[in-house]
């Protein structure tokens, strides 16, 4: 008898996890990489400083309540760490219970001693990710057409990079080449999005370094960046936001106006700058109402 | 028998009226009027281009339910008309149903001929309003510091006008002087902000006359007029709006950003210029749950 709950546990814990994980790059392609031998570095519970190389997570909902769409969780933490639980599983097990498949990516951070281009390390990682997911949906029973991101802080940076800039930087070959590297829709959540005047400085210094020039500033500044293939976007802000003001998202908002994209602006009083899966406000909390609505509006049902 | 029931009829009409009708200037002591005698003209159903004199139409929840807090709803109608019943009534119903007391005003259009001075007169009415509701406060159960407005399109720049105009232009006197025409709080949904590039045509236009001056148009685009007196703030506005360009909406919250003003804004990709309490889209449709509650956060009681 002793046995055989031994067995159903290894079996639980092999076959049954809640999440999977996933290497991104096929096996030694992964590019701007010096081939260092990094440990991953967990500086705190929920945090990580430093990977190996890039990894996504998988949560899938139930066979039964799955949906066509999945969003890929883009955690956020200055460019300088990962908070890959309250700000990556946490909101992949709320999208799980809306049906949605979720994956949580672990990107390389621009800190990283293996990277040889800081700046670009993150989004080739993210486009990865995407191209992964939509060469591997029919696995999953998800539609290759409805695949977002959703980015907290400086995720939502990344987000909006690989929302708005076009230009493959994964240097796979074969048959990845033709896969795009845009998201369907785009979630950000406190999002940075100005590295100028309206910057969270440390995202700024550590993705683009300490002296960057005004030319780079401008370049990664995401609402300089909006044009009229952005996909429909949602932000979310708090207005007393100490660590990114709130006109980031004014700001990507006013880009998208001009440029008719299409999506919506929600900006609460409060939240601070942790807006998340449990909120200090009721107010603040009908955020997710808000966001499920939207992804209903846009999703194409089953 | 008979008798009875005519009487309890009567008296359910005249007592217990669903909403009661209130002068809201004391009698002859309504500035910026040329004396004419007006008629009301409804245009058609739901909506007036002329009225006599400012009225509020009061609209309170049961006393079991009643709150301290009250709102003055504002109809829009490009300052040319008044849409009281979609845009008044219906909002005012929706916020007794949250145990608020509403109360809804028909101000005197800036393009009335009785009017002496066009662009004062709305403002006159919603100050003199604010006054005679904060006067009037404890015969219904509320409290005079937490007095609202909510306006919708024009009748947002009205709101915003009231929020931000600390002159009193009322002329009354006595006990009435010392009576802030400031709101509490202010609920703009498809606000009319800007009278310039952004504007709504037709709003400045009947506010301010063909030709007015650039220096006017800037003193009447509200979102120059913000200042950290500026009440806290809450704004809707639909992004497919064709009416009154988002913009509006996203000019004001910025600049009570920039002078600390509390607040929130929430732009919705649908819902065109008809942001209501009934609403096309399930994702507009949650206004009402945020609108309620933010009025609950700031509330005393």
């Amino acid at each position: 008898m002793k046995k055989i709950v031994f067995i159903v546990f290894i079996s639980l814990f092999n076959q049954f996890s809640a999440q999977e994980k996933i290497t991104v790059w096929p096996k030694g392609q992964m590019p701007n990489s010096k081939g260092l031998k990094l440990k991953i570095e967990e500086e705190k519970e929920g945090r990580i400083t430093q990977i190996q190389e890039a990894e996504l997570f998988a949560f899938l909902p139930p066979k039964e309540d799955r949906k066509p769409m999945a969003v890929i969780i883009v955690p956020g933490g200055g460019y300088h760490h990962l908070t890959y639980d309250l700000g990556g599983y946490q909101y992949a097990k709320w999208f799980n219970t809306l049906g949605i498949s979720a994956f949580v990516l672990n990107y390389r951070l621009p800190t990283s001693p293996d990277l040889k281009q800081r700046e670009i390390g993150p989004l080739q990682d993210l486009q990865a990710a995407i191209k992964y997911i939509r060469k591997n949906t029919a696995q999953w029973g998800i539609s290759p057409q409805q695949i977002g991101v959703l980015g907290t802080s400086a995720g939502g940076h990344l987000a909006a990079m690989a929302s708005d800039i076009t230009t493959d930087y994964t240097e796979l070959k074969g048959d990845w080449e033709t896969i795009s590297t845009i998201p369907d829709f785009a979630i950000l959540v406190s999002p940075v999005i100005d590295l100028g005047e309206f910057a969270h400085k440390g995202s700024r210094v550590n993705l683009l370094g300490e002296n960057a020039s005004a030319e780079k500033i401008k370049e990664y500044s995401m609402q300089n960046r909006v044009t009229e293939k952005t996909p429909p976007t949602i932000l979310f802000h708090a207005q007393n936001d100490p660590a990114v003001p709130v006109i980031n998202s004014i700001l990507y908002y006013q880009a998208m106006l001009q440029n008719k994209v299409k999506g919506a602006l929600f900006i609460f009083p409060e939240g601070e700058h942790n807006i998340g899966i449990t909120n200090k406000t009721e107010l603040t909390d009908n955020w997710k109402k808000l966001c499920a609505d939207w992804l209903k509006s846009i999703g194409i049902s089953n | 028998m008979k008798k009875a029931v005519l009487i309890v009829f009567i008296s359910l009409f005249t007592q217990l009226s669903a909403q009661e009708k209130i002068n809201v200037w004391p009698k002859g002591q309504m500035p910026n009027s040329k004396g004419l005698k007006l008629k009301t003209v409804e245009e058609k159903q739901g909506s007036i281009t002329q009225i006599q004199e400012t009225e509020l139409f009061a609209f309170l929840p049961p006393k079991e339910d009643r709150k301290q807090m009250a709102v003055i709803v504002i109809p829009g109608g490009g300052y040319y008309k008044l849409t009281y019943d979609q845009g008044g009534f219906q909002n005012a119903k929706w916020l007794n149903t949250l145990g608020i007391s509403a109360f809804v005003l028909n101000y005197r259009l800036p393009i009335s001929p009785d009017v002496k001075q066009r662009e004062f007169a709305p403002l006159q009415d919603i100050q003199a309003a604010i006054k005679y509701i904060r006067k009037n406060a404890t015969q219904w159960g509320i409290s005079a510091d937490q007095i609202g407005v909510l306006g919708t399109s024009a009748g947002g720049h009205l709101a915003a006008m009231a929020s931000n105009i600390t002159t009193d232009y009322t002329e009354l006197k006595g006990d009435w002087e010392s009576i802030s025409t400031v709101p509490n709080f202010a609920i703009l949904v498809s606000p009319v902000i800007d009278l310039g590039e952004f504007a709504h045509v037709g709003s400045r236009n009947s506010l301010l006359g063909e030709n007015a001056s650039p220096e006017k148009i800037k003193e009447y685009s509200m979102q120059n007029r913000v200042t950290e007196k500026t009440p806290p703030t809450i704004l809707f506005h639909a992004q497919n709006d064709k009416t009154v360009p988002v913009m509006n909406s996203i000019l004001y919250f910025t600049e009570m950003t920039k002078n600390k003003v509390k607040g929130a804004m929430f732009i919705f990709p649908e819902g065109e210029h008809r942001i209501g309490v009934i609403n096309k889209s399930e994702l507009t449709d949650n206004w009402k749950k945020l609108c309620a509650d933010w009025l609950k956060s700031i509330s005393n009681k």
